[in-house]
């Protein structure tokens, strides 16, 4: 056997074992949002490195930046700063006297699949076009898009699913929540029409 | 020319599988890579001159992804290389042998001994997959070979 022969011998033993066929189209649908809506990846970031940010901030420092964003409805002086590590920033800002932290970061894929880290003007500006859900003291639901908000606790159905579609300019974001047995509204958004129907989602004006 | 997904799928998922596994080492990191690179080919406006350079374009990318999956703070996935080992059936001890020595390279010779032994890719075209010169292509193909004998002794050819 030449060495070609015994290295494909070798190698032969590695299949994937999962079935991604039907997965690509599936997450490809999604992924297009990760590369022409940075928001997607912005906000996952956020959500996923959270915990882990603020800690960065305090050991490493960095330079600190301001930006305005929107945020609950509201215009707002974040304070960014950078944590020094691949993808992540600490943004920061004061409300009623109490600072909320939290961390995110991302990246944007160039043509060849290399990530570059994404600025964190990038990300609070797609953050800032981006609706939100949260609720508020009484345990209300509200959507945020910009300097619109809307109670939607009502729109939830027997499923614990609310559907709901804002529009900010010529945009249309189509926005799902879920309402989850631990008090959480986690919530996917998309600009594209969903598959599902986009009668099924409720205009919010 | 455009490929449909689900033919390239057929016909690249192993070799993708393999040449990321090369790199990250790990079974679920790689099958991530596998489908993230259809994806961003799903997802891409580039044009392919031929069936070869859509080839050499998605091994490029796992290529690219997997290495950012090795050089990831947040890596996700952890499984040591022995116990995955053990899942795979070689058909020879000396398989077995030659597939652990070279996983225990230098990243930059697996890569490309992998290309050229695995993919049968020329130099030339390893350098343009690798985005680096010919010369380093050749320099990480002998030192590569160079270990891989030393490792491996009569078990490996000195045939190239």
């Amino acid at each position: 056997m030449t060495n070609k022969e015994k290295y494909k011998e070798a190698f032969s033993v590695l299949h994937a074992s999962r079935d991604i066929s039907l997965e690509v189209e599936n997450m490809a649908n999604k992924k297009r949002k990760y590369k022409m809506n940075l928001a997607v990846a912005a906000a996952a970031a956020c959500i996923i490195i959270g915990g882990s940010a603020t800690a960065y901030a305090a050991d490493v420092g960095g330079i600190q930046k301001i930006f305005s964003a929107w945020i609950r409805g509201e215009k707002i002086e974040v304070s960014m700063k950078d944590n020094g590590d691949e993808n992540g920033y600490t943004f920061s800002y004061n409300t009623d006297g109490t600072e909320v932290t939290w961390g995110g970061g991302g990246v944007s894929l160039d043509a060849d699949g290399n990530e570059e880290k994404l600025s964190a003007q990038d990300i609070m500006d797609e953050y800032s076009d981006m609706p939100q859900v949260d609720t508020d003291d009484a345990g209300r639901v509200w959507i945020y898009l910009q300097e619109q908000s809307a109670d939607i606790t009502d729109l939830f159905d027997e499923k614990g699913i609310c559907r709901v579609a804002v529009s900010h300019g010529n945009v249309t974001h189509y926005v799902k929540i879920t309402r989850e047995k631990d008090g959480s509204y986690p919530y996917e958004s998309s600009t594209d029409v969903p598959k599902e129907g986009k009668e099924l989602y409720t205009p919010i004006n | 020319m455009r490929e449909q997904i689900q033919e390239l799928i057929r016909q690249y998922q192993n070799n993708l599988y393999a040449v990321a596994f090369s790199i990250c080492k790990n079974s679920e990191d790689a099958e991530d890579v596998v489908q993230e690179t259809f994806i961003q080919y799903y997802t891409t406006k580039n044009e392919f001159e031929n069936e070869q350079h859509i080839r050499a374009w998605l091994i490029r990318v796992a290529i690219n992804k997997a290495k950012n999956v090795n050089h990831s703070f947040w890596r996700k996935h952890k499984v040591p290389l022995e116990e995955y080992m053990e899942t795979l059936t070689f058909e020879t001890p000396e398989s077995r042998n030659l597939f652990e020595t070279v996983m225990k390279l230098p990243e930059k010779y697996r890569t490309a001994i992998h290309l050229f032994y695995y993919e049968d890719y020329a130099v030339k075209e390893i350098a343009g997959i690798l985005k680096i010169s010919e010369s380093n292509v050749k320099a990480r193909l002998s030192r590569g070979r160079k270990l891989l004998g030393q490792s491996l002794k009569e078990e490996w050819d000195d045939d190239e």
